[in-house]
């Protein structure tokens, strides 16, 4: 039977899908004989789970108007004199 | 250094690879590339839908702080602008998008103040004896790991213990376990082998486990 090092080793290559069926077959023999292992193995699972909740659905608002004007000034200036506009705004003339 | 290639100046006149009544959400990332070439407003438009959340998401997983995050986000669509002309297509517009994004954030990183150091991953990995058994000073885990997992309040905990990781570690596991590309996405992005990715992901996500382990003991001062 594999140690238990050597089954935390391949704990992410299990988890990816990477051991081939024999590898993974000595690893659930060890994970059937082993709590302690399963209980890690299961507690990187919740771990991942938790992680995977950080992800952002969106953006401030203020953020997704600013890129907006960001793209009009530079597909403007890109227009007018083949070049990206740097980060600070210009100043340009604006109708009164 | 860039030229115009039709020599109009006038990118506004320049002939699209499709129509301007295709919609470009009907588009897939390698059909929008020659019209982001072109300047076309609308593809930079349908661009930034696909991919603004997405990269500020990111941005914010390596950065840890809202601020650097979006001027994270404006280097990366500025950097898109800027270098289109010379994108080649050798990898996909979302690897590229993923490399500009972790370039910009890793330059802010480095800019950063000593204090915000990042804690040396071998303090957090486990530890064994000879004969292949785990050593562990605190018992295992604990169902309060579990619904400290759950609870949804402390992600801000989560977020702390990631920024905490060295950057190189921070890449792969925030690319991989907190935006779920593949490791295959995340290889081609950080210029990195498939098994180098899985090697940094294995030790950050153990690493990160030990602290959520740690903090519910109180043996870790986190
Ligand atoms: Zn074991």
């Amino acid at each position: 039977m594999q140690s238990c090092r050597e089954v935390i080793d391949l704990l992410t290559e299990y988890l990816e899908g990477g051991l081939a069926a024999e590898g993974r077959r000595a690893f659930d023999a060890h994970m059937a004989l082993c709590p302690a292992c399963l209980e890690f193995l299961e507690s990187v699972r919740k771990t991942r789970a938790a992680v995977s909740e950080l992800r952002s659905s969106d953006l401030p608002a203020e953020m997704h108007r600013n890129l907006r004007d960001f793209l009009k000034r530079n597909l403007r200036a890109k227009a007018k004199n083949g070049r990206a506009a740097r980060r600070a705004p210009r100043k340009r003339s604006r109708p009164s | 250094m860039e030229t115009d290639a039709m020599g109009t100046g006038r990118t506004a006149e320049l002939p699209l690879p499709v129509g301007r009544s295709v919609p470009r959400s009907a588009l897939s990332d390698a059909q929008l590339v020659p019209l982001l070439k072109a300047a076309d407003e609308a593809a930079y438009e349908e661009l930034l839908r696909r991919y603004e959340t997405k990269i500020f998401s990111l941005a914010r997983g390596l950065t840890r702080n809202d601020t650097d995050a979006q001027d994270v986000l404006q280097e990366a669509c500025l950097s898109v602008f800027k270098h289109i002309k010379s994108f080649k297509g050798q990898s996909s517009l979302s690897t590229w998008i993923y490399r500009i994004t972790a370039n910009a954030a890793l330059m802010r990183l480095r800019g950063r103040k000593k204090d915000e150091r990042s804690v040396p991953i071998d303090d957090y990995l486990p530890q064994f004896d000879d004969t292949g058994h785990r050593v562990a000073a605190l018992p295992d885990w604990h169902p309060a790991v579990d619904e400290m997992l759950l609870n949804k309040e402390l992600g801000g905990l989560l977020r702390r213990w990631i920024s905490e990781l060295e950057p190189d570690y921070r890449l792969v596991f925030v690319m991989r376990d907190q935006e779920g590309l593949s490791n295959e996405e995340v290889a081609a992005a950080l210029n990195l082998s498939v098994p180098a990715v899985k090697s940094r992901l294995h030790r950050a996500r153990l690493y990160l486990r030990e602290r959520a382990k740690r903090y519910v003991y109180g043996g870790g001062g986190d």
